[in-house]
């Protein structure tokens, strides 16, 4: 997956360039717009969405704030796990500074030209445009102050810092969509970067087909992975354990899950304890013979204490 | 079925322990005036005692997450249900856990503090039990590690009985 995050001063045509990047890499723009239509679903009251990059002051204000950047936070960085977008301000090149697969744009202009832009497209006269632009300037700089503690005009933070005056918003978006091009395609060769994409892709498969679960308490496990945010796939790999002398494969061990975030495989046994000496044997020939995978055995007694540590009986 | 309680660690062992993190803590935190975030419930018993034993300026905060239940509906996801009162950005802060073993909690609970961007995020627990981890989380400071029990008292639960026992002992189920 890949996030590009477009950060932009008020009135250099952040936006338009954000909107024609979605476009032409054919990805979903994180507005505004989508940000309120998402969290509204997920129930977020009308009265906690006006804390949108608005800093605050006052106790009440900051706790509420922080309710909502908490919900906020956690939607971005639970859709950057599931799919690829554009996300314009909130922060995003702070909240996915350390992600290798996100990519930050900044997009700015100088104060005058910004000013003569907001005067002709919002008709306003030249001394409340330039009202205007001062205070989104000073609002975001207080607003990125306050939750990320970083100065955002900082260029090191920035994969490509654009300035429209000279390259116009249009020239500006072509050259950001080439430069978002390159590295998508630098961070597709990234096997690892690969691997975890059809990891995800294979675990929304398995999402999507709770059914085929072979016990109940592997579904149970699985629901209890998702509720902790955990990605996972279910028999994702079968490992070859034995072969007759035609090559033929006489043994295998298929691990219920791996989790490829913590890349372990994981093996649920329902089984009493006296009878599960034949899938230790399976996982002792399986670290003989693949000594990189990493699995772990749940048995019964392991899966009751987490449950009874849960509260679960 | 019915449980004995063998003892696994007694309370002079506990509390000479904690004075030894308390001093550790105070070493390492020197200036720095971390953020001790004590996840409810459990924790609380360990949490006031460790703070006794540090003797740098701290802050004590709490919070509380869900945690899974069977009830849970099949799209239900883990959630904050007391946040802290202190904003943590900038700062230092220490997860205070009682126990760490599946690490699934715990695992969330990083990821959902890292987002508030502190200056640092280190995790102290009581008890730790490797061989129950599915999830890779870091462990910056630890009381015991523990083989793979039920372990109640001093906070620890078993359906909310035991908490308030000085000692730690292992929940055993007896057959019968």
């Amino acid at each position: 997956m890949a996030v590009i995050t477009v950060s932009r001063q008020f009135g250099a045509g952040g936006e338009l360039l954000a909107k024609k990047l979605a476009n032409e890499l054919n990805f979903p723009l994180i507005d505004r717009k989508a940000i309120v239509e998402a969290l509204t679903e997920m129930g977020l009251s009308p009265q906690l969405l006006k804390f949108d990059e608005q800093a605050t002051k006052g106790e009440d204000a900051e706790k509420r704030q922080r309710f909502y950047l908490t919900a906020l936070h956690e939607h971005l960085l639970t859709l950057a796990d599931k799919e690829s977008y554009v996300l314009v301000g909130r922060g995003g090149q702070f909240l996915f500074r350390n992600r290798p697969d996100a990519f930050h744009v900044l997009v700015c202009a100088p104060f005058n030209q910004r000013v003569q832009w907001v005067h002709e497209i919002y008709n306003l006269e030249k001394s409340p445009a330039c009202l205007l632009v001062r205070e989104h300037d000073r609002r975001k700089k207080r607003y990125l102050r306050q939750v990320f503690d970083r100065a955002w005009l900082d260029p090191e933070v920035y994969d490509l810092v654009v300035n429209t005056k000279t390259l116009t918003p249009q020239g500006a978006a072509t050259l950001a969509k080439q430069a978002a091009g390159s590295f998508l395609e630098r961070n597709m060769r990234d096997s690892a970067a690969v691997s975890l994409r059809t990891a995800k892709r294979e675990q929304n498969i398995a999402d999507k087909q709770p059914s085929s679960f072979m016990h109940p308490s592997e579904e149970e496990f699985a629901r209890m992975l998702n509720f902790y945010h955990i990605p996972w796939q279910y028999e994702p790999k079968t490992f070859p354990l034995q072969w007759d002398s035609e090559g033929r494969v006489t043994e295998a061990f298929s691990p219920d899950f791996y989790l490829p975030e913590q890349n372990l495989y994981v093996e649920l046994t329902t089984q009493r304890q006296k009878l599960v000496w034949k899938k230790n044997k399976k996982a002792r020939r399986l670290k003989e013979l693949y000594p990189e995978i990493n699995v772990k055995i749940i048995y019964n007694k392991d899966y009751q204490h987490i449950l009874e540590s849960l509260g679960i009986d | 079925m019915s449980y004995r309680l063998e003892p696994v660690l007694c309370r002079t062992t506990i509390e000479e322990r904690i004075a030894e993190l308390g001093k550790e803590l105070s070493r390492d935190y020197q200036g720095k005036q971390p953020v001790l975030v004590c996840v409810l419930r459990g924790s609380v018993y360990f949490a006031v005692d460790l703070t006794r034993a540090i003797t740098i300026p701290h802050l004590l905060d709490f919070i509380s997450i869900s945690s899974y239940s069977q009830e849970t509906d099949p799209i239900g996801i883990v959630r904050i249900t007391k946040d802290l009162d202190t904003p943590i950005v900038g700062r230092e802060v220490l997860i205070v856990e009682d126990i760490v073993d599946t690490g699934l909690s715990l695992h969330y609970l990083i990821r959902n503090l890292k987002t508030r961007s502190p200056a640092g995020l280190r995790v102290c627990t009581l008890l730790n039990i490797p061989a129950r981890r599915i999830a890779n989380v870091p462990i910056d400071y630890q009381g015991f590690e523990l083989p793979n029990i039920y372990a109640v008292g001093y906070g620890l639960d078993y359906h909310e009985n035991y908490r308030n026992l000085r000692d730690i002992f292992s929940l055993v189920k007896e057959e019968t």
